[in-house]
């Protein structure tokens, strides 16, 4: 094959040749993407636990299951962060209530705990926390989800 | 003696509240009952911040809106002010509210779960919340954000007292 016709050949080849590779390319960041995610979801299902009362509530109440669906993206976001600051960290889910309160004062309680020395760093991780999903979600959110943090 | 004691019960700060905590923790008379000695420190820990910020608010929205404070004054002494406590201080500040929520649940299991124990850790980490909550609840922050988030605080009360009304209670 003399240069010319290997040149016309690359000229042709090579826009199938690009695409092809951005095909690949995208294929395998989705293949990446995917696979991280569905690991995330599985290390964030390893490390949550949910308490009987919130699961029996959560069978007959639609109001608690959209506090639930809240709490779970909360939960979501604080671990990724947690990730992202080299934390150790589990969350149990349990709903909870005012017992002084005269009305049912339900609210979806998220409890992470932390495996950290100090509380002081606690505290500040927590704020940084709160601030971040107050951000994301706005501070109604805590209307229906408190979120408390303790050493593991 | 009726005036002494009503003047006595106005002026009674609750701040003694929290330096009775302190000085009950380090106490070593109490070591016999080491654990009713850490469960009456986290109790008052909690009635310390309690009490301060409820009078706090009470006096801050008198001063800012009738109707508000009349909505305030409708569940002061009742249970229901903890509650409500906790609402206004996640709308003022979610980090503040948040820690109060902790508080209480540390009291909750200091003065009604039997089950559980309650040490040294529960009263260290009771004092630590009640130190940030005084130091984000001190009286100027306080007026300024119920200042900013006083329509907030209204609507909120106003449902409460709507819900009220569906239980048949108001």
């Amino acid at each position: 094959m003399s240069r010319v016709q290997l040149l016309i050949c690359a000229e042709e080849r090579e826009p199938a040749d690009e695409a092809t590779l951005s095909v690949q390319r995208y294929d395998y960041i989705e293949y990446v993407w995917t696979r991280e995610l569905s690991e995330y979801i599985q290390r964030l299902r390893e490390r949550s636990t949910i308490t009987r009362k919130l699961n029996e509530v959560l069978e007959r109440s639609e109001n608690m299951r959209l506090a639930f669906d809240l709490a779970r993206d909360i939960a979501f976001h604080i671990g990724f962060l947690l990730d992202q600051l080299g934390i150790d960290w589990h969350v149990e889910y349990d709903l909870d209530e005012w017992p002084e309160s005269e009305l049912e004062d339900l609210y979806v309680l998220l409890s992470f705990k932390l495996v950290i020395d100090d509380y002081d760093e606690l505290l500040k991780i927590w704020e940084y926390c709160i601030k971040e999903i107050e951000g994301r979600l706005g501070r109604e959110v805590f209307r229906w989800v408190t979120i408390v943090f303790d050493i593991e | 003696m009726g005036n002494d004691s009503l003047r006595y019960r106005i002026n009674f700060s609750p701040d003694s509240f929290k330096e009775l905590a302190k000085q009950l923790m380090q106490d070593p008379d109490y070591r016999v009952v080491d654990e009713a000695r850490y469960r009456t420190v986290v109790s008052r820990f909690y009635y310390a911040v309690f009490l301060e910020i409820r009078e706090r608010i009470r006096q801050f929205l008198q001063t800012l809106d009738a109707e508000t404070f009349r909505l305030f004054m409708y569940f002061f002494k009742t249970g229901e002010i903890h509650a409500i406590i906790r609402e206004i201080l996640h709308l003022l500040d979610p980090f503040v509210g948040n820690i109060f929520s902790k508080l209480h649940l540390e009291r909750r299991k200091a003065d009604y779960e039997l089950d559980e124990y309650v040490g040294f850790p529960n009263a260290y980490k009771a004092s630590k919340l009640v130190q940030k909550l005084q130091q984000r609840t001190a009286e100027q922050t306080l007026r300024m954000l119920l200042n900013e988030n006083l329509p907030k605080v209204n609507r909120a009360l106003k449902a409460r007292v709507k819900r009220r009304r569906c239980h048949g209670r108001y």
